[in-house]
């Protein structure tokens, strides 16, 4: 187990190289230059121009700026910010916890909502089966900004319940506040999981083992617990997986729609102010959040299928 | 009084082009320790008529006749009296043992399960009657099988798995659907071996299912022969071989491959099996009957009975000579020129 994780450790350290790379480079394939914004529109004489590009290092050949660069990241320093001329590192670490609220507070409606759901409908069936297969369609075609207006315009305008923006303080006051956000976020991605989780319950409940054990007169609680949800949150756990890693980015829609100051927020700005330094800490960022959440994932899969032979064990 | 009592039980299975027949009125009986064998092509309804024992037939399915099980009719029970039917009167065995366990929890919560949740035995006494009760079924290392999970263990040790857990509750009567099929042929008899002497050991009557007539000779009181979802034969395994009565069983011995006769060309039963829904009025078997009539066509045979066997043929009578004698492929064998007509 301890030898599966480490090499999984391994593994992302070297997604998180080859992204880097990537991260580094996409920037500077991209249309328009950092000093052009730095000058912002002004006309200035080519001396000026020269040293900007002296000071931050951009005459310097493609692969001493990423060596230099990547020298940063490792030792915690990820440049100062060009707009704010902040620290990139301090700038992110006052964005992440809302950022980390929503996506939590979305992970579990996520789970909640979307796992519950599903397996009661596949479990179930009938009348709220087809409630849940039609709720899920819905919710799996409404885009979430259309999604985040709406509940804005219905929960906090009209109805007054939830505030406008702002990600609020202390536990009550985020949880008013990430609420609607939350439930924007979680939409498309409860949708899919409670689909998934009624698949595979109804396949789960069909299976041989299932109705031996009810031959058996084992009662229907423990097998619909024991056979059928327990086997049925093998699929489910990857989709979960995968869909709460994917919340990270899908928070930058949500993070904009509410103004939440939130690390999504932070990455649509910067993009749009061609601000290198902050844009390449988030995207690095995403990459290692979504490695750790599937690393996750995968040592929990292996906990819950014993047929899962952990890579260090079956050598 | 007999532990089962098939009267006269139906099963139609309802499809988009209408119901679709299964079962066309099976009645047999079981008495206390006996072994029938039910024999038949595939979907000869034998599987079926088992199913319809222990309320497992697929959903939707509509069943008629009566199941007596110690003179009570199982059809009829509430859940929780059918419960405790599974959990403690009757106990089925299924052809394929990995597919019967879950493949994410230890053989251990199979054993344990079954005694526990499904009787309400205490924790400690089920583990304790688990392990004892694989030691019995030949399993040495107990300890090392209890911890395994399905997929460690080959067909044959799941397999003692599966009748542990069935004898576990000493069931009146046994359920066996094609308990060795999926097994390979050296282990397919010692789990007959075991099988076999658990039954006897604990008393329990037993239905097994098999399209291996020999198989169901060799372990089995009396002999039931299904074909197009009714049984057209019952009798000893012996009176089967010396003179069978059905024409359909005569076919079935001949198309057996001998031991001692190198056969060039093994004889088959020509014509396809019939499909219970498709029969229409007359002999179900008489579209590939070498001694059908015209009348066979027409009207429909009754099981009679006559000195402890039955059987479903308007012939019966006029037949019983020609289809008695040794099976085809030896030398004087009747009926032999028409099977390979």
């Amino acid at each position: 187990m301890l030898r599966f994780v480490l090499r999984r450790l391994g593994a992302l350290a070297a997604t998180l190289l080859i992204s880097s790379f990537l991260v580094f480079s996409a920037m500077y394939a991209a249309p328009g230059t950092p000093e052009s914004f730095l000058v912002q529109g002004r006309t200035v004489s080519p001396e000026v121009l020269a040293s900007i590009r002296a000071q931050y290092g951009l005459d310097d050949p493609f692969l001493i700026r990423y060596w230099n660069w990547l020298g940063g990241v490792l030792t915690g320093d990820l440049g100062e910010s060009l707009t704010t001329r902040q620290d990139v590192a301090s700038l992110l670490a006052s964005r992440i916890p809302t950022t980390l609220w929503l996506t939590l507070y979305a992970a579990v409606l996520i789970v909640v909502f979307g796992v519950v759901a599903g397996a009661l409908a596949g479990l179930r069936g009938g009348a709220f089966d087809t409630g849940v297969l039609l709720g899920s369609s819905v919710g799996f075609a409404v885009p979430t900004f259309f999604a985040a207006v709406l509940l804005m315009s219905v929960f906090s305008v009209t109805l007054g319940w939830f505030p406008v923006f702002g990600a609020g303080s202390g536990f009550a006051g985020r949880v008013e506040h990430l609420t609607l956000p939350a439930v924007a976020l979680a939409l498309p991605a409860a949708a899919v999981v409670a689909r998934i989780t009624r698949t595979a319950v109804v396949e789960e409940r069909e299976a041989e083992h299932v109705s031996v054990a009810l031959a058996r007169g084992v009662p229907w609680r423990v097998v619909a617990r024991r056979h059928i949800l327990r086997n049925a949150m093998l699929p489910v756990t990857t989709i979960v997986g995968v869909n709460i890693a994917a919340l990270v980015a899908g928070a930058a829609v949500v993070e904009h729609a509410f103004t939440l100051d939130g690390v999504g927020a932070m990455l649509i700005n910067s993009v749009q102010q061609k601000d290198f330094a902050v844009v390449q800490a988030v995207a690095l960022l995403l990459v290692a959040v979504f490695g750790v959440v599937n690393l996750v994932i995968d040592i929990l899969y292996a906990v819950i299928d014993p047929r899962v032979q952990l890579g260090g064990e079956s050598a | 009084m007999n532990v089962l009592e098939l009267d006269d039980v139906r099963l139609d299975l309802p499809s988009r082009r209408g119901d679709r027949s299964l079962l066309r009125g099976v009645s047999l009986s079981l008495a206390p320790g006996e072994a029938l064998g039910l024999v038949g092509e595939s979907g000869s309804g034998k599987s079926m008529t088992l199913r319809t024992v222990l309320r497992t037939e697929p959903a939707g399915a509509r069943v008629t006749g009566r199941v007596l099980l110690d003179g009570e009719d199982v059809r009829t029970l509430g859940a929780a009296a059918l419960r405790r039917v599974r959990a403690e009167a009757v106990t089925m065995i299924s052809q394929n043992p990995r597919a019967a366990l879950n493949p994410v929890l230890r053989v251990s919560r199979y054993l344990v399960e079954g005694l526990r949740d499904a009787r309400g035995e205490s924790a400690e006494e089920a583990t304790r009657r688990a392990r004892d009760l694989l030691a019995r079924v030949g399993i040495t290392d107990v300890d090392r099988c209890m911890a395994s999970y399905p997929h460690q263990l080959s067909g044959g040790m799941l397999q003692r798995v599966v009748i542990a857990a069935a004898v576990a509750s000493t069931p009146r009567l046994l359920l066996a659907d094609e308990p060795t099929t999926a097994l390979d042929v050296t282990t397919q008899s010692e789990v007959m071996a075991i099988l076999d002497r658990q039954r006897r050991e604990h008393g329990m009557a037993m239905l097994f299912v098999t399209h291996d007539l020999e198989l169901a000779s060799a372990v089995c009181d009396r002999i039931a022969v299904m074909y197009a979802g009714e049984i057209v034969e019952i009798a000893t395994p012996e009176q089967l071989h010396a003179a069978p009565r059905h024409p359909y069983t005569r076919l079935l011995l001949d198309s057996r491959p001998s031991i001692t006769a190198r056969a060039v060309e093994l004889p088959v039963i020509p014509g396809r099996p019939v499909a219970a829904y498709e029969v229409e009025g007359g002999c179900a078997f008489a579209a590939r009957c070498p001694w059908a009539e015209p009348r066979c066509e027409r009207d429909e045979p009754a099981l009679v009975h006559d000195a402890g066997r039955a059987t479903r043929c308007l012939r019966a009578g006029e037949l019983a000579a020609e289809l008695a004698g040794a099976p085809a492929g030896t030398p004087g064998g009747e009926g032999e020129t028409e099977v390979r007509a």
